[in-house]
Order: structure tokens, then sequence, then C-alpha cells
């Protein structure tokens, strides 16, 4: 690993998110999980020099961050899913914020109280529509002016949680993936009813899974058996490939948001890993159709093709790590977070970057 | 001049010799003594001269005896002679007279007599003509059929000239038929080139004779051999029923034919030679072509020494066939082809061991269903199978290269060289990358294979373990005896297999145990979601947690019987010091070694019972900080630490580990918890050894 920048926060954290909205500064914004101090929003940045992460922190009064989502443009709103224990039963709520630099605070823009405890939470870029989940409820809000219920997706899997949700770039905002239990499922909102089920994703738990950027119906799903598997949703009776980076459970697995060969994926062994999946990745399809044209084959032939498998594995981290995130403003840049506090901003080696963009 | 003049006067065979000379030459220049000697000598000669003078009249004298008497007896016959011509004029003189008196007899009836000759010499040759057909056809049923065209021709020119008489242009008309048909019949002897040399040279010679073309005659010889040897092919193309059949026929029908067509072609048409070679490669291509397709389309590996035969056969015959018909050079591509079907059959051998491999596999994951509980038989009969399978490839390559086979006697550039390094590159190091493409299929859990018992990954990298710790050396040095491959130059390193073999045999057991910890934790972390939030004080370890450790202590068992090793639990520390308060557990959590989840796995029991534990115990934390905790669930948390640290630090090599862990457990416990308060250390061991049956609240009313 080349560059690697850490930060470190007082409080455990197990969310994060890159600020959509800023298309200049790497920046991300991190969540405290903290059940009896004062939790905050953490804003991390780089600073102009490059060589340092900043961090500047809001406070959270809402409690606990149980999961945070940026605004798809506006880079000084986001939203967040609390949980206070303060009182008896606890207190959840959707929530909007607007930063308010001035005061080191958040300040409320609108609050939805909930029933129970959600924690996890997809803004979707081109619908203001945002999904946020609980155990067993998953549901959908208009998030233009204020959270208001827009449509509840009923699960009937009996004794399955719900782990992650997250919408396709793909389908205008109507595709929705789930993970519950060992299944991940692909829902079209508007006919809820119907969708593609990858059945036994993986051994016990589907923890997260992510969708293709440039595939349409390819999705890469981890889970607790330390692998990444990535399905054709339309037969998805056995994977296209299966990965196995991780030995503990993989928490969260990203595609990078224009190389779908890149795969971003931390677990709970405390590791991040970079890994390539370009024998199933729309470049792949792209060269097969150029085999005809020999100067082109020659051409790529030359190129030093990335193999799949593990490219990058960073084991800073000294605790599971629950989040990970590739940069709105750059590309090549990719941020981890572990349960202690520890932040991690890493860039895609100098190495790989030349093979991804065949130079 | 005077040297050579007076040898002449001094010689004494010379006409002019001088005595005087000579004497005085002899006084002159010789001594007393040798005058004397010469002379002794001179008298000596004279004497000899004498003697011969008298041998020679005598000689003369009797000659002149015989001549005399010879003289004598020839005047005798003459006298004879003379009175014999006497009766000869005498018989003359009447001989004469009696031809007078013929004359006058004769003298009006010449003319009939003239007549009557050549009357007769007609009827004969018109009887002759008459008969013509009769004997043509007798001639052509005999297949004398140079006969019948030299007849035909010689009666054709004057048959021709009597067409107009009926009788005669029939008699014309059937011969001609037959000739045709001679002519047809020659045809069909020249279409059937392989009917033998003899056969068809007569046919040619005939119909040159006939006035046939000579390059007609040839295109169609060439043609005809072309369509019998076509149809050899068809034939063997068709009713073949394996590879060394094939060749049999072919050496039967095929081959032979070819050389005979050449042999008769040459003879006849020697300069035309180029064509022939032509027609003779296009069969002999496709001959080579179809041959070559039975061979590479064999698909069973045990076949291979009736591949083998079938392969030096057809070399032997293609090799004569370069001897018989100079031009026809089919070797290289033969040997060629002896290249390629080796290395079919080394791929068929691959695809063998790897069905093998397959099927031993699924046999293993049929008996762990079946409750075998073997392991050790299990992976050694993984490693055996494929050590047979390697070996049996190996020995039937080895007929390749066995002494009674030719083409192994081929310079070792064009087959053997090639063929030994095929057999180490192409086979063996090959047959080791199956084996691991088949582990790693196992451990990327692509399609079935990711259901399968967790144990045959144990059993398979056992297998792998100990294949590399000893049997991979033993078949790689093998196949290099076996086929002298003594430079090294280009071979795969051994070490390098071997450590491709450790490799996935060390992937391999990081599945089994990651697998294992993951199906034990699972139970555990679907337990303990069961009892969250308990209304009292707990009284008991969870069953959940007991569970884990009868399962570990199940595996613990497991391990030991395939693996070995110490059997003797480890006496653990019991005066280690627990977690007593919150502000204890951040401290501790500061201390917290890294749990590095990616470090080198042994095969031994310890090592892999640690990996379980340590995924076992990452499971049980990851399912505690996803909850909120009251106050009695954390001490529920607490007892179950206590209980499993005390339990599961024997099993590991490092039970720092295992105290790392649970510390880590209890103080992320301590997190989700707002008011947490614990259990003292005192009642942990009371309460872990399960005999406290008294009512939750009794409990709770004693300490808290």
């Amino acid at each position: 690993m080349s560059e690697c920048l850490m930060f470190g926060m007082d409080c455990e954290a197990r969310n994060m998110t890159s600020v959509m909205g800023d298309e200049e500064n790497v920046s991300f914004l991190v969540g405290t999980n903290n059940i009896k101090a004062d939790n905050v929003v953490n804003k991390l940045y780089v600073d102009p020099e490059a060589t340092r992460l900043m961090s500047k922190s809001y406070r959270h009064p809402a409690g606990e961050v149980r999961a945070i989502s940026a605004h798809p443009h506006k880079s000084h709103v986001l939203a967040t899913c609390s949980a206070n224990y303060s009182s008896l039963n606890g207190e959840f709520a959707l929530n909007i914020w607007n930063i308010d630099e001035d005061k080191r605070t958040l300040e409320k823009l609108s609050e939805l109280k909930l029933d129970s405890l959600n924690y996890g939470l997809d803004w979707d870029q081109t619908t203001m529509k945002a999904v946020a989940i609980g155990a067993e409820t998953v549901a959908i809000y208009d998030m233009s002016n204020e959270p208001k219920l827009d449509q509840s997706i009923k699960i009937d899997e009996e004794g399955s949680e719900i782990y992650s949700a997250k919408w396709s770039s793909h389908y205008e905002g109507n595709m929705l993936g789930l993970t519950i239990g060992k299944n991940v499922r692909c829902v079209d909102v508007r006919t809820p009813r119907d969708f593609l089920k990858v059945a036994n994703a993986h051994s016990h738990r589907a923890l997260s899974m992510d969708f293709n950027p440039n595939l349409q119906h390819v999705i890469a799903t981890c889970g607790d058996d330390g692998y990444i598997r990535i399905w054709d949703t339309r037969s998805s009776k056995s994977a296209l490939m299966s990965l196995h980076p991780h030995a503990h459970w993989v928490w969260q697995v990203k595609y990078h948001p224009v190389h779908d060969q890149l795969l971003l994926s931390v677990g709970s062994d405390a590791c991040v890993v970079l890994s390539c999946a370009q024998s199933v990745s729309s470049e792949q399809n792209e060269q097969e159709e150029e085999v005809e044209d020999e100067e082109e084959m020659e051409k790529s032939m030359n190129i030093e093709k990335l193999s799949d498998g593990t490219l990058e594995r960073i084991d800073e981290h000294e605790d599971s790590v629950y989040a990970c995130a590739w940069s709105s403003a750059d590309p090549w840049t990719f941020a981890s977070l572990s349960y202690d506090g520890r932040m991690i901003l890493s860039k895609v080696s100098r190495k790989h970057k030349y093979a991804l963009m065949q130079l | 001049m005077s040297s050579e003049f007076k040898p002449s006067i001094l010689d004494l065979s010379k006409p002019d010799f001088d005595v005087d000379a000579y004497v005085a030459r002899l006084l002159r220049e010789k001594s007393l003594d040798e005058l004397v000697k010469e002379e002794e000598e001179m008298v000596s000669s004279v004497r000899r001269l004498d003697s011969d003078v008298h041998q020679i009249v005598y000689e003369n004298y009797n000659k002149f005896l015989t001549a005399t008497n010879t003289v004598r007896k020839i005047q005798d016959e003459f006298n004879q002679l003379d009175t014999e011509m006497i009766s000869l004029s005498d018989s003359m003189k009447t001989i004469s007279g009696l031809i007078g008196n013929l004359d006058g007899v004769l003298g009006e009836r010449r003319e009939d007599v003239l007549q009557l000759g050549s009357s007769y010499k007609v009827v004969n040759s018109l009887k002759y003509i008459f008969d013509l057909p009769h004997v043509l056809q007798s001639q052509f049923d005999e297949r004398n059929f140079g006969e019948v065209i030299r007849l035909f021709k010689l009666a054709e020119d004057s048959l021709k000239r009597y067409q107009d008489v009926p009788q005669v242009s029939r008699v014309f008309e059937k011969s001609e038929r037959i000739f045709k048909r001679t002519e047809n019949q020659l045809m069909e002897q020249l279409k059937n080139p392989a009917s033998g040399a003899e056969v068809v040279s007569e046919a040619v010679d005939l119909l040159l004779k006939l006035g046939r073309d000579r390059i007609e005659v040839q295109k169609i010889l060439l043609k005809c051999s072309e369509q019998s040897l076509r149809a050899d092919l068809k034939e063997l193309e068709r009713s073949h029923s394996d590879v060394l059949d094939l060749v049999d026929k072919a050496s039967e029908t095929f081959i032979p034919n070819l050389t005979l067509i050449a042999t008769t072609h040459d003879r006849l048409f020697e300069d035309k030679r180029n064509e022939l070679l032509i027609v003779l490669k296009t069969e002999m291509v496709s001959l080579h072509n179809l041959v070559s397709k039975v061979f590479l389309s064999s698909n069973d590996a045990k076949d291979c020494s009736i591949v083998v035969r079938a392969l030096d056969r057809y070399f032997r015959k293609v090799s004569t066939c370069r001897h018989v018909i100079p031009g026809l050079d089919f070797l290289s591509s033969t040997v060629e082809l002896i290249n390629d079907v080796s290395k079919h059959e080394i791929d068929l051998s691959l695809t063998r061991i790897k069905e093998e491999l397959r099927t031993v596999l699924s046999e293993t994951r049929q008996n762990l269903i079946n409750d075998s509980n073997d392991l050790v038989s299990l992976s050694s009969k993984i490693e055996q199978i494929f050590v047979h399978q390697v070996k049996t490839a190996l020995a039937n390559l080895l007929l390749f290269t066995a002494s009674d086979v030719t083409f192994a006697n081929l310079p070792p550039n064009d087959f053997r060289l090639s063929f030994a390094f095929n057999a180490h590159e192409r086979l063996l190091v090959q047959a080791f990358n199956r084996f691991l493409e088949l582990a790693d299929e196992y451990e990327s859990g692509t399609a079935e294979t990711r259901f399968a018992d967790a144990r045959v990954l144990l059993v398979f990298a056992v297998s792998l373990q100990h294949l590399s710790n000893k049997s991979a050396i033993y078949l790689l040095n093998l196949c290099r005896e076996q086929f002298s491959l003594t430079s090294s130059t280009g071979l795969t390193n051994i070490s390098e297999v071997i450590s491709d073999i450790k490799l996935r045999a060390q992937k391999l057991v990081r599945c089994f145990a990651e697998k294992t910890g993951l199906s034990i934790g699972e139970n555990l972390a679907k337990g303990c979601t069961m009892l969250v939030q308990p209304s009292a004080t707990p009284n008991s370890v969870r069953s959940a947690v007991r569970r884990v450790v009868e399962e570990t202590t199940l595996c613990d068992n497991e391990l030991t019987n395939l693996l070995g090793g110490d059997i003797k639990q480890k006496e653990t520390r019991p005066n280690r010091r627990p977690i007593t308060s919150a502000l204890d557990a951040a401290r501790d959590s500061l201390w917290c070694e890294r749990i590095d989840f990616h470090m080198q796995i042994h095969f031994n029991r310890a090592s892999i019972m640690t990996a379980i534990i340590k995924v076992v115990l990452k499971i049980f934390i990851e399912s505690v900080r996803s909850q909120t905790y009251s106050k009695f669930g954390v001490e529920q948390v607490q007892v179950d630490c206590y209980y499993l640290q005390r339990c599961l630090a024997s099993v590991v090599s490092d039970e720092v580990v295992v105290n790392s862990m649970v510390d880590q457990a209890l103080s992320s416990a301590l997190k989700r918890c707002n008011d947490p308060v614990l259990v003292h250390p005192s009642r942990l061991a009371q309460l872990c050894d399960g005999n406290s049956n008294r009512p939750g609240s009794q409990t709770s009313s004693l300490g808290y």
C-alpha cells in the first residue's frame, strides 16, 4: 500500500458514507455508536497538502448513529437512523440534518419517529427516495422535504433478519437489493411481490450486497463465510465467481463506481481487501467482442491484465471493519472504518490503476 | 660411333664378325687367367653347338619320312574318287534323258497345275478366315489376349478387302466384336491396377500395341489407381473396429496396393513419375488423415498399449513405403503424428486422473455423510488413488519408449526428448495441477462443492499435506528416472511443485477451520439471541455456550484421531484475573492483541483448533456487539465468557488468544449496556460448574 492515511476517533463507530454532494474534495461522514456518551458525526477530509486526514465533529443530539447516508447533491445535508437508549425501551428515529459549521452541531431539518431500531439506510441518487431497514422491516421514504413513508415492503421470510438494503443505479431507482438471512433479493418496488432471488448466497448471513455499476443484472454479495460471490440475477443457481478474501464475516462489499472489476470489501478479520473480478466484469465482455480486430488484440495482449483474486490487503485495522466507501470525488481513493473508531484512507496502487486504465 | 661399331665386329653371332679383331681384343684386354677361362668356355660352347646341330638333323629326317607316307595315301584316294565321278556323270546323263521325256508329257497341262496350287492357297486362307471367330473366341476364353490381337490384326486387312461379301463381313463383325471385347477386357485389367503388376503391364503393352495413346493409357491407369486406393480407404473408414484393426487392415490392403501400383507404374511409365507421386501423395495424405483422426479420437487411457502397437505398426509400414517408393516420404508427418498421439494419450491420462480424483472425492463425501469417522483412511485413500493413477499413467507412457517399439529408436530429437519432457511437464506436473485445481474448486466453493461437509476439506488438506511431504517427491523422481530426464533444463522445479501443494493444503485447512468455526459459532450466535434480555441475573451458562464447548471437544477429538498429538489437556491457569468492572474492560481492550486471522495454520491439532476457536469467538463478539444489553444481559455474557475461557483455553496452542478474545467479547457487551454491573468472580466458577439449580430470583437477591 503506497499511501495510507489514518485517523483515530474516541468512540466506537460502525457507519460511514462518502459525501456524495461534494465532487471536489475527498470527504467522508462517520457516525459514532456509543450507548452512553454523546454521539457525533465526524466529517473526515484530506488537508490541502494531502498529507493528513482531518476531522470536524458535529454533535448528533438524537443518540447513537445506527445508519448514515449523505444527501445525493447537497454536501451539507445528511440523514441518519438514530437510536437513543436513555429511556427504557429506546427511541428510534429517521432524521435529516443540516451541517451547521459554526455551532459545530447538526441542525435538525426534520425527524420521523420509528417504532423499532433501523440500522440500514440508503438514499437513492436520482429519485430522492431512501430505504431504511430494521430487523424485519423494509420501508421506503420520500426524502424530498421531510421523511415521508412512501411504501413498506413486506418480507415474509420466517426467522430471517434483514441485513442490508441498497438501491440499484439502473432501473431508474426502482430496483432495490436486499439481503435477508442467507438469501439476497432484488425487488422492483413497483411490483414488490415479484422479485429475483438468490437463495443460499452465503452460509448463514448475507451481510451486504452491491449492484454492478455497468451490468444491470450482476450483483456482488458478501456474507459470514468470508466469501464475496458475484451473481447473475437472471440465473442464480450458481455464482459467477466466488472470491475468498476474508477469514471471517465480510460486512460490506462495494463495486468501484466505474471500473466494475474492482471490489472493495471489509470484514471482521480486521482486513480491507481490494479484489479483482476481471473475468465477470463489463470490460471482459468488451474484450471478447473485440477479438476480431487483430491489432486491438495485440494491443490488449501487451497490456498487463489484472488476474482475478485479491489485489491488495490492508491490515492496518485492529478491530472488525464494518464500513467502507469509495470517495465520490476521487475514484481511486477509498476509506474504511473499524469498530475502534479508526478510519483509514487508502488509494488504489499506481500499478493496479494503470492496469485498469489500460495505460 | 666407334663404340657401336666395335661390338658388331666383336659379336660372335653377327655376320661381320672379325676373328682377328676379337682375338686381338681378348689378348689385349684379358689377363692370362681370364684368357684360360675364356678358352674353357669357348670349348664348352663349341661342344654344345655341336650336339644341337645333331639333334636338329635327326628331327627333320623323321618329319620327312612321315610326309612321304601321307602323300602316298592321298594318291590312293584320288584314284577311288575318279571312278565315282565317272558313275555320277552316267547318272546325270540318265536324268536329263528322263526330264526330256517328262517335258513332253506335261507340256499342255502346266497351266492347270499352277491354278490348282493357287486355289489350294485361297481355300486354306478362306477356311482360316471363317474359323477366325472361333479361334479368337477360344483364345479369348483362354485369356490369351495377345494372341487374339495378333490374329485379328493379321486378318483385318484382308477381311476389310472383302467386306462386300456378306459371309466375310459377318465374320468380320464377329471377329471385331471379340476384338472389342478383348480391348474392353484389357481396359478392365487396367482399371484394376491392384490385380497385379504382370496383368496390368500386359494390358498396357497390348493396349499400346492397339494404337491407344500412351498418355491416355497412363492417365487411365493413374485414375484407376486413384479410384482403387480411394475404395480401399472408404472400406477402411467404414469397417475398422479400433485403431489397431484399422492399421492392420490398412497394411493388408491399402499399403500393399499402393506399393503395387507404384511398382507397376514405374515399370511402364518411368517418365511420368511425378504425376504418379502427386496421386499417391494425395491418397497417402487421406490415409494419414484417417489414421490420425482415429488415433486422436481414442478416448480411453486404458487402450494405450493398443495405440502404441498400432502406432508402431503404422510407423513401420510408412518407413517401408519410403524405401519401396522413393519420393513418397511420410516419415516426418508420421513422426509428427507420433508426437501428437503421445500428447493425446497424455491428455487422456490427465483427464482420467482428474476423473478418478473427482470420484474419490465424492466417495469421500458420501462416506462422511454415512457417518464414517475414519478420516485417516479417507485421507490416505485420496492420496493413494492419486499416486496410483499417476503411476499407471506413467507406466502407460513408458510403452511409447519400450525397446521393441520401432519409433522409440528414432533420433532422440525427433521423439524421445520431447516425449520425456512432455511426460514430466504435460502429464506429471499437470496432474499435480489438476489435483490442485480440484483443491481450488473446493476452496473457492464453486457450484455444489460449497455445500460439502467441512471435513472433506480437512481430509483433502491432510492428504495434500502428506503428498507434499513424501509421495510428490517420489513421483517426480520416479518420472525423471523412468524417462531418463537427466538435464533438468526447462523442467518444473520439484520444490516449486511441493510448495504449490503445500499452499493448497494450507488454503484448504484454513477453509476447513473457517467453515467449522462458522457452523459452531452460528449456533452460538443463534442461541444467544434467544435470550438477550433476561429478566433476572443468570443462574447458569446458556445451553448454546455449553454446546459450543461440546462441539469443539468433538472436533478436537476428531483432529487428534486424524493428526495424532497430545490427548491430555493442558492445565489452564486458573488464577487468571477475570474482568470485574467496566473500567477494567476499557483498559483491557487497550492491551487487546490484534487477532490475526491469516496466520499460517500448522498441520497439528492445536494449530487447527486455534483457528477454529478464533472464528467461533469472533462470531460471539460480533453477535454481542449487535445487541443492546440490560444489566442482566451483561451478567449473562460475563458468565458465558468465563465458561468459554475456562473450557477453550486448554484446547488452543496459545491461550492468550482465547483470553484476549473473551475479554473483547465482555468489553463489547459492557459497551452495549447503559448501566453494566458485573458478577463477582467468586460466583462465576460456581455458576459455571452447572450445579446451581437455584431459581434466578434467589441468586439475584444474594449478591446484587
